[in-house]
Formats: C-alpha cells, sequence, structure tokens
C-alpha cells in the first residue's frame, strides 16, 4: 500500500523526507542521510586531517547520532580525525545520570574515549543548587554560559582542537525565531556564519545543522542507536518552548519551513547603522563576554552567591591553559 | 486500569483491540489509546483527534504520512510505533489483533506489557 521508494524504485517507501518531498525505503534513507551529513561536513570544511574532535555528547538522541555518524564517516571518507566524547554533568536529579548511563553505554560499544566535566568540580555547584538559590527564571541562563564554559575546559583538558555539537535543523530554526521574538538583534548577527573564537574559547560546529530532527529520530530508530532522552526538569519555564510548539505548527503546515528558517538566517543582513555589541572579555573574570561583566559577574549575589562567582572567575582561562599544558 | 503509555524509554504493548462495527483505523485507535492506556496527561501525546505535532508514527516501520494518516485501516499483527521527538521515547502497540466476540458481552481489550 505504501508507495515504492523513489530512489532506488524496489522496496516499499518508508518515509517521505521533509525537505524535498521524496519517499525513501529505509536503506536508501540511511544511505542519503549519512551522504548528506558528508557532504555537509566536506563543503563547509569543518575538519582537517589530524584534528582531535571532542563530540559534545548528552546521551540524547542528536549527540548519539553525531557520535555514530563522525565515527562512522571518519572510516568510510578518512578524514583523520581523532575522535572523542565529552560530557557535561550539570547535576540535575533524575535527567542528566539517566543520560550520562546512555553515554557510558555508547562509550562502551564505540571504544571512544569519554571526558565528563561537573560543574560541581568545575563551580563547585550543581544546577540544582544553582536553581534553588536563583530562582526558576534565571538558572537556564545560568547553564548555558556554565555548559559553554564546562566544554572548552573539557576540551582543552582532552587536548581536542575542536568541539562537533548536535544541534539540529529544528534547533537554528527555533533560535532564529527566538531571537526575532526577542529582538535579539546581537545573536541574529553572531548566529550567522562564524565569528572570531573569543579568548579560551575552542572552535565548535554542528556537522547536523541541515538535519531535520525528524530525520534524525528516524536514522536513530532505524539503526537501532540507544539514546536516551527526557525534558530538563527546568525546560518548562525556558523562553525556547514557546518557539518549539510555533515551529512544530509551522512544520505540520509546510514541512520545508524548518529549513527555511536556517536560510533566512545565514541570508540576513543588519542595517550598518546598527550599534552592535562588541565581542570582548568579561573584566572580572576574563572569560568571552559582550559586555564589561558577563551574565554571570552581572548579577549581584549575597554572600553565599558570590563564592560561585568567584569559584567561576576564580583563574583567567589564560592561567588555566597554562595549567593545563603543564 | 490498562498499562500507562508513556514515553521515556521503550514500552511494548500487545495489543488486542475488540471487536466492533466501525472499523479499527487509526482515528479510533488514538481515541482507545486515550481511553485505555493514556493516565495522565494525555495533551503530551494527543490534540484534538491526532497526534500532537512532534511525536512521530509509525506503522509497520513505515511513517504514518505514507499510510493515510488517521484515515490508515488497522490489519492484524499490525506494529505501530510511536516515536517523541520532545522525549526521545518510543512506545509501540504491537500485533495487533481483533478480537471475536462470541459472547452477548463485548470483552474488554486486553493490554500486556512485555
Amino acid at each position: 500500500m505504501p508507495a515504492t521508494c523513489s530512489a532506488c524504485g524496489a522496496s516499499p517507501a518508508a518515509l517521505r523526507r521533509p525537505k524535498t518531498g521524496h519517499a525513501l525505503c529505509r536503506a536508501c534513507f540511511l544511505a542519503a542521510f549519512e551522504e548528506e551529513t558528508h557532504q555537509a561536513i566536506v563543503a563547509g570544511r569543518l575538519f582537517r586531517p589530524g584534528e582531535t574532535v571532542a563530540i559534545g555528547a548528552s546521551g540524547g538522541k542528536d549527540s548519539t547520532v553525531l557520535a555514530y555518524l563522525l565515527q562512522l564517516l571518519d572510516q568510510r571518507h578518512g578524514y583523520g580525525l581523532r575522535l572523542l566524547l565529552l560530557s557535561v554533568d550539570e547535576g540535575i536529579a533524575g535527567y542528566r545520570d539517566a543520560s550520562l548511563a546512555a553515554v557510558r553505554r555508547h562509550q562502551r560499544r564505540s571504544g571512544l574515549p569519554l571526558h565528563v566535566v561537573s560543574y560541581r568540580q568545575l563551580y563547585g555547584w550543581s544546577m540544582d543548587r544553582i536553581a534553588r538559590h536563583l530562582g526558576p527564571r534565571n538558572n537556564c541562563t545560568f547553564c548555558g554560559v556554565f555548559r559553554r564554559q564546562a566544554l572548552d575546559r573539557g576540551a582543552l583538558l582532552m587536548g581536542a582542537d575542536k568541539i562537533a555539537t548536535g544541534h539540529n535543523a529544528d534547533d537554528v530554526a527555533e533560535t532564529v525565531l527566538m531571537n526575532f521574538l526577542r529582538g535579539d538583534v546581537g545573536r541574529l548577527r553572531r548566529g550567522a556564519g562564524a565569528g572570531p573564537a573569543g579568548e579560551g574559547a575552542v572552535p565548535r560546529c554542528k556537522p547536523l545543522r541541515h538535519a531535520y530532527e525528524k530525520e534524525i529520530v528516524l536514522y536513530a530508530y532505524f539503526q537501532g542507536l540507544d539514546y536516551f532522552s527526557t525534558e530538563c526538569v527546568y525546560a518548562p519555564q525556558a523562553y525556547r518552548g514557546y518557539a518549539r510548539a510555533l515551529l512544530k505548527e509551522l512544520e505540520a503546515a509546510r514541512p520545508s519551513a524548518v529549513a527555511d528558517l536556517g536560510h533566512s538566517r545565514e541570508r540576513l543582513s543588519l542595517r550598518s547603522d546598527l550599534r552592535m555589541p562588541a565581542r570582548g572579555t568579561c573584566q572580572r573574570c576574563g572569560y568571552v563576554a559582550s559586555q564589561p561583566l558577563n551574565r554571570i559577574c552581572q548579577v549581584p549575589m549575597v554572600d553565599s552567591g558570590s563564592e560561585l562567582i568567584e569559584s567561576h572567575g576564580a583563574q583567567s582561562v589564560a592561567e588555566k591553559k597554562k595549567h593545563f599544558s603543564s | 486500569g490498562g498499562a500507562e503509555l508513556l514515553f521515556d524509554g521503550v514500552k511494548k504493548h500487545q495489543v488486542t483491540l475488540p471487536c466492533q462495527p466501525e472499523p479499527w483505523d487509526i482515528r479510533n485507535l488514538l481515541k482507545w489509546i486515550k481511553q485505555n492506556l493514556l493516565k495522565e496527561r494525555p495533551e503530551l501525546f494527543i490534540q484534538g483527534d491526532t497526534v500532537r505535532p512532534g511525536i512521530l508514527v509509525l506503522i509497520n516501520d513505515a511513517d504514518w504520512e505514507l499510510m493515510g494518516e488517521l484515515d490508515y485501516k488497522l490489519q492484524d499483527q499490525d506494529n505501530v510505533v510511536f516515536i517523541s521527538t520532545l522525549h526521545g521515547g518510543v512506545s509501540s502497540l504491537g500485533n495487533l489483533t481483533c478480537l471475536n466476540s462470541k459472547s452477548a458481552a463485548e470483552p474488554e481489550a486486553l493490554v500486556q506489557r512485555q
């Protein structure tokens, strides 16, 4: 009853690809998805032979597919990479422990080295403790800044040249919507194309940024990949939920919307007379910031909170680099 | 009552659906799931008479878009899989069969969790 695969003309189709509308069988879909990811890596010049790449691995579907694919494509096409798994433990009970277990299972099956950095180790605070201290509205912002730093520090520790994350086309589209909805012109401009890396920031790439989340899910399902996701317990309060709900409705009406939003972002040009936030460093802790103090250092804290800022900014990144390389 | 239909991990259910005058299509299956399997927060799974956006439906490992979506008529031994893109969990209803009712009273649907 279902249509025949438009690629091989032999097997019954398993899905209709959102971007093209083509009906493909399971085998042809897997092959097309792998080939497209390879083309995105080559066309984007994401890697150079001999590089060490730390894959941000959360145990979820995107990073599991990313790690699986990078290992497969590296072997198939000879990228010449040294691949590592890098996980961040934010200290969110009931959420991160289970997904870290999935990362460890992937590590055992793939044989890739794994390093886990935790907020508790780095900052002395877990996200649960931060959330209790700050309340639910600010904690996601902190988590984002902390995670970025944690990945950088973990990558430096592991001797990685680059960090690869599993952001997909839906994530990109949601971010575009969020930035428009909040009038965040600085992020809209930063998002389009790679900007210069700040001090201590390890270069990043998103090899799956063209891939629809739906196809990532189906790739993982058809390949029998083991992953774990539960919504973060703090996510219901996060603004991204609105953008996500809107995107899902848009996609249902017009499947190309996800890719189209990404195209719009890449072709976005902002008025030349706009005053843009400059990329500098925080006066207090030395990390990347677009204002004199970065987001964490800005928050006024009572005494118990200042220890949080101190641990975050305890050493400048330059000092840390020296420490790790000695 | 019936088992919970959850999306945190893989859950497999063997389902036997009671015979009824109307044919068993996905539309009716969703209604049946809502009444018999979803214990709480049905809005996470069902919106109106269809699944919430972000829930993928596979019938015998093929996207339901290719099979007629809500209008697909279920056949014996069909396997229906629901995948939540948000939560990542997979829930499958396998080996669907339709009971032939020999007694006057309609038998309850049997759901066995694997």
